[in-house]
């Protein structure tokens, strides 16, 4: 990509910097702030480019806003199957990818990770089982959690790069990127960063009327379709 | 060529649901039924929230019944007297409906009787239709064994009161009959979440006696009514429906519309309800396997609320 050669140049720039400064052992940055949703959105990339003063292991936890979500389990009843209870999950992240230059029990003992927020065993949930397991399932599926080892690049020990991928089903909010440097198993520094997945144009436009003028939107979508069908109507009755 | 819909939060492709809409509208121009029993399905299927499937269909079916009820209209098979007696049960039934439907979910078990009811009216109305139909297409083979028999069997029904002459239709009927009908398929249209056509053109033809060629038309035009109100609460109470989405669907079935309008008139009567049977029983025996059948996947998600 002609894009990464100029990011290339930042991580120079940034080692150039490090070297100088050796204030932080890690910094690191995003390619842009913000997701824009258009009409055209088909999932996106954001890279994610960094520098550590010493060689260590990164990993890399993105994580969206909060989407309640409500888990059921089919069961036979008279020999029909039907959602049986659900179990709702208030704390669900909507989005949660994990990225590492290691898998990560080789970077860290689970203890360490799960204090420091990384992976799902760290999400705060009541009810654990299979229907927690069925939840991570789903969404992995859908593209919406990963843990994903290998996705951090480390060149010459010291600068790292990370290709962070979100499908079009992402949630829209506020997300935070958390970068953590590990060395043999020990928390050395984490840099985090935010930035927000939104609609633009149409796409926020359509929603945020739809939203705030209910029933204006209701009555507009009727007339649509009445005039729609009615000039599908007349153009026929002509040929 | 993929769009991103802003209130289904997902992007889909356009040619799909262009194709999409012109073989559901194609059915309504035909059939006179709005086609939501096969839509919504199709639309959860291709990966759209239910909620945004259901309420964007619905209108979408206000398309497909306008442009379906002009072609109608134009060779004057609308009765309207007949329609509006049924649109005002169906105004009473609907709201009705929507309590059941309410209360349901509060008990949890609105999912199930969906379910159900897809399979029980889809599954009896589609085999009493293909058995009807069958046996009128053989009767027309023999001509000869064929009973002399009146324009409509009379029944208790006849006996009840405020009758009321429907002339398009040929009838002089007890206004208590359409108005119950309407009352009945405004209940399911609000449990279901579909226009009600498939139920209510059967009912047309078998218990009030009406003539296809009037039933789809009037079928057509009291559905518009029912869809454009469901389009409305949808939007002010859950913000479900999808212009854009709709958009979309609508392009393509106001067009299957016309041709199938155009089809519709080229086929026979019993032909007609033999094909409209066939569908209807098709789409029960699916939604019956997906009842019965072991899931593959047992667990599903979904967001609160929705």
């Amino acid at each position: 990509m002609i894009w990464s050669k100029a990011f290339l140049a930042v991580f120079w720039f940034l080692l150039g910097w490090t070297s100088v400064s050796q204030s932080r052992p890690l910094i690191a940055d995003l390619s842009q702030t913000q997701i824009s949703i258009t009409t055209s959105f088909k999932g996106t990339h954001l890279l994610l480019f960094g520098a550590v003063s010493e060689p260590g292991d990164i990993i890399v936890v993105v994580r969206g806003p909060d989407v309640p979500t409500m888990v059921r389990k089919k069961k036979r009843v008279g020999g029909v199957w039907v959602n049986g209870p659900g179990v709702n999950f208030e704390n669900a992240p909507g989005f949660y990818r994990i990225s590492s230059s290691k898998p990560l029990p080789k970077i860290a003992k689970p203890e360490i990770l799960i204090e420091n927020s990384i992976g799902y065993r760290s999400f705060e949930m009541l009810h654990q089982g299979e229907y927690r397991a069925a939840l991570i399932r789903l969404k992995e599926l859908s593209g919406l959690y990963a843990t994903k080892s290998g996705g951090v690049k480390i060149t010459d020990n010291q600068l790292f790069r990370a290709e962070l991928n979100f499908p079009s089903s992402v949630p829209t909010g506020p997300y935070r990127v958390e970068v953590h440097l590990f060395r043999q198993g020990i928390l050395v520094d984490t840099y985090s960063k935010q930035f927000r997945v939104r609609k633009v144009g149409l796409e926020e436009a359509v929603f945020r009327f739809a939203h705030t003028h209910s029933a204006i939107y209701g009555i507009m979508a009727i007339i649509l379709a009445v005039v729609a069908g009615w000039a599908a109507g007349a153009c026929f009755r002509r040929t | 060529m993929d769009f991103y819909f802003p209130i289904a939060e997902m992007s889909l492709n356009a040619l799909m649901l262009l194709g999409m809409g012109f073989g559901v509208g194609l059915l309504s121009g035909m059939f006179g039924v709005g086609g939501g029993f096969l839509m919504t399905p199709l639309l959860i299927f291709a990966g759209v929230p239910p909620a945004v499937a259901v309420a964007t269909e619905a209108n979408q079916v206000v398309a497909a019944s306008v442009s379906g009820v002009l072609a109608h209209w134009r060779r004057g098979n609308v009765d309207f007297k007949m329609g509006l007696v049924l649109l005002g049960g169906g105004f009473l039934g609907s709201t009705f409906g929507v309590w059941i439907f309410t209360s349901l979910r509060k008990l949890g078990q609105i999912d199930v009787v969906i379910s159900i009811c897809f399979v029980t009216f889809l599954g009896i109305i589609g085999l009493l239709m293909v058995i009807e139909s069958v046996n009128a297409l053989i009767r027309y083979r023999n001509p000869a064994g064929r009973p002399l028999t009146k324009l409509h069997q009379h029944t208790w029904m006849h006996g009840l009161p405020f009758k009321m002459r429907f002339r398009r239709s040929k009838l002089y009927i007890s206004a208590l009959m359409p108005l119950g009908i309407g009352i009945f398929v405004g209940i399911l249209s609000a449990i279901m979440g579909v226009g009600g056509g498939f139920v209510m053109v059967p009912a047309m033809i078998y218990l009030l006696g009406m003539p296809t060629s009037v039933v789809i038309g009037t079928s057509l035009f009291q559905i518009i009514f029912v869809t454009a109100n469901v389009t409305f609460l949808q939007s002010i109470h859950n913000q479900t429906v999808d212009v854009l989405l709709a958009a979309l669907l609508i392009f393509g079935s106001v067009i299957g519309a016309q041709v199938g309008g155009m089809f519709g008139s080229k086929l026979r009567g019993e032909q007609l309800r033999a094909l409209l049977g066939l569908i209807v029983l098709g789409v029960g025996v699916k939604v019956a396997w997906t009842l019965i059948a072991t899931p593959s996947e047992l667990f599903t998600i979904g967001v609160v609320g929705q």
